[in-house]
């Protein structure tokens, strides 16, 4: 124990010696655990947020979209032939009837742009009815939303979401009243939505919309069809039956390929699981970087042998066994990666939580169990062929070199 | 005791050339005698002590530690006889520069598996103190002089209580007052702490001191 406390010390004193090389050989080791563990930490934080996303959605939720969405609960390339069905008003008011549903609102959304106040804005129009506020749970800013009425009277009024409203008005309170103006035609602010504060990666970013009633929205629309509905199943245990209902009514007026009823969960599912392919292929990125570093650290542990053959041949003339001098330079390395290592996992705290504010992302016990014993295997593995290497010198060709 | 029987010792300097460096090279050191191994330089006397510390191995021939013929030991063994049963003094000192004075002095102890009957730092620091070197203990050894460099050699080569004191050219790099005073050093170890000692020297005044004189020319033995 004692013995290999002392080489240890005289390990850290040897770096202290080598400041700059010292820095240099770990800042390969630092890059590689830095980006293995930012990569999950924000692979995470990804994650928690799709998660949170959905679940502020609630349970119970379906999504009709026009054609085959899934195949084999994945989602299939191209997002379905949105351009064969489209579902009308009609359609919305069919699944209005059944016993299984709560709501069935419409939804159809377009990308456009916003001029207000002297400003342009791109933005996401949402055209929908007055029920998607309760069912996305949105709280609200200022105003009021819309209702049922202004929907029936096809009334000319938005409601702004929290950024949308602050990039336009500076504040989100002063949009109240004012008039916006979207492909010429003219509209009142009559509400903004609390920063719901998702959105940026794969989910729907909420502050940025702009939602108006479907009704007043035929001018955007005229042809009167929606991309989209969203279901709310009132008995969320019975969700199949739920799904068998609206299926035999859709099936009245569509072919069964002609739409898709997908649960939230599984969008859920996909959504996660491309993203979890995603962190993965970029982990297995950045751990080359590590690789990089460990030639690195064996090219610094072989000067270091060769610089102190002299060293290690006294050392064997006073006793020194083979694994002895096997181990001193093995835990020199080990130390030195795990030098690299231990700054890299701290650079890596820092950065989460500069960007915690407005990022989700966290850093697990795993991440860091993970970067540690990659980088101090690195330090035994790369370490290794030097150490033995100076280890099998014979004792007085080592000590004779010059 | 320490025997060398029949010793031969090549270098392969090519692969036609090869230098004999020993030629049948038999002698007995016993227990408390101080030797002088002497001759020109390249007759063969370095690589002699190089065989009787178990640092290297001869080409032919026995080499008997106590009992024990060397060849049948392992490297561990090696080492450990090195480390429990030999002290080392070289021409070059051989300190270990990133370490103190009183650290070089320890290096042996780092390697021992033996269970020590003193205590090693407070023994290392009295024996710092019989040489006069107690002020440098926490010094670099670039930091002191020569002479300085040489007792500190000799302190570490004592602290494992070794039976024998092998010293190659220890004087070589030392003035003749600071060499006089390194003899002397060995001459008490030998006469008051009972340790053998076989020093390798070229120069025949201080292979005077010895009790012994083992002459050696162009590999051999040709008076001892």
């Amino acid at each position: 124990m004692y013995y290999l406390l002392t080489i240890f010390l005289s390990g850290l004193e040897d770096f202290s010696r080598n400041k700059v090389r010292t820095l240099l050989t770990s800042l390969g080791i630092l890059i590689g655990v830095l980006s293995v563990v930012l990569i999950i930490a924000f692979g995470l934080g990804l994650k928690k947020s799709i998660n949170d996303q959905f679940e502020s959605l609630g349970s119970g939720q379906l999504i009709l979209f026009p054609g085959q969405v899934l195949s084999n609960g994945r989602f299939k390339g191209g997002g379905g032939n949105q351009a064969v069905t489209r579902f009308s008003e009609k359609d919305i008011e069919n699944l209005k009837r059944l016993k299984e549903l709560k709501y069935a609102i419409p939804s159809v959304q377009r990308s456009t742009t916003v001029i207000a106040n002297g400003k342009t804005e791109p933005v996401d129009m949402v055209m929908s009815a007055a029920d998607v506020f309760v069912v996305r749970n949105f709280g609200l800013e200022m105003g009021r939303f819309f209702t049922q009425q202004d929907d029936q009277r096809r009334a000319k009024v938005a409601v702004l979401g929290y950024e949308i409203a602050r990039k336009l008005f500076d504040e989100p309170g002063n949009a109240l009243g004012k008039k916006i103006k979207i492909e010429q035609q003219t509209l009142t602010v009559i509400g903004t939505v609390k920063k719901v504060g998702s959105g940026g990666f794969g989910g729907p970013d909420y502050d940025n919309n702009i939602t108006i009633p479907f009704r007043t929205g035929y001018i955007y629309n005229p042809d009167k069809k929606f991309s989209a509905a969203v279901l709310v199943v009132r008995d969320p245990t019975k969700l199949e039956a739920a799904k068998t209902a609206i299926t035999q009514t859709l099936e009245r007026d569509y072919k069964k390929d002609d739409f898709s009823i997908v649960e939230l969960s599984q969008i859920q599912g996909a959504v996660t699981s491309i993203f979890g392919i995603l962190s993965s292929v970029l982990t297995g990125i950045a751990a080359i970087s590590l690789i990089v570093g460990g030639v690195g650290i064996m090219n610094i542990m072989y000067v270091s042998v060769s610089e102190r053959i002299k060293e290690i041949g006294v050392r064997r003339a006073l006793g020194a066994r083979r694994a002895d001098i096997l181990w001193q330079f093995l835990i020199e390395a080990v130390t030195l990666s795990l030098f690299g290592g231990l700054l890299g996992i701290s650079l890596a705290f820092l950065i989460v939580a500069g960007v915690q504010s407005f990022f989700p992302a966290y850093i697990n016990v795993q991440s860091v169990a993970l970067a540690l014993g990659v980088s101090s295997l690195i330090g035994v593995i790369f370490g290794v062929f030097p150490a033995r290497k100076a280890s099998l010198l014979s004792p007085i060709e080592a000590i004779r070199y010059e | 005791m320490i025997e060398l029987h029949d010793i031969w010792k090549e270098y392969q300097i090519n692969t036609e050339e090869k230098f004999i460096a020993l030629k049948g090279i038999t002698l007995k050191v016993d227990a408390g005698e101080f030797v002088a191994i002497t001759g020109p330089s390249g007759c063969g006397k370095s690589t002699c002590m190089q065989i009787l510390g178990l640092l290297d191995k001869p080409t032919k021939g026995k080499v008997i530690i106590g009992k024990r013929e060397a060849e049948n030991l392992s490297d561990n063994e090696l080492s450990r006889y090195r480390n429990e049963y030999i002290g080392f003094v070289f021409q070059q000192f051989n300190l270990i520069n990133k370490l103190t004075i009183l650290e070089n002095v320890l290096v042996p102890t780092l390697y021992t598996r033996k269970k020590l009957t003193y205590n090693p730092k407070e023994y290392g620091a009295y024996l710092l103190e019989r040489f006069g070197l107690t002020e440098k203990s926490k010094s670099y050894p670039n930091k002191i002089s020569g002479g300085q460099q040489q007792r500190v050699a000799i302190a570490r080569s004592l602290i494992m209580k070794p039976e024998f004191i092998l010293a190659d050219e220890p004087t070589g790099n030392l003035d003749t007052k600071t060499g006089d005073e390194i003899m002397r050093l060995f001459t008490e170890l030998n006469t008051q702490d009972k340790i053998t000692i076989v020093v390798v020297t070229h120069e025949s005044d201080i292979a005077a001191r010895a009790q012994r004189q083992i002459k050696m020319k162009d590999g051999q033995i040709f008076e001892s």
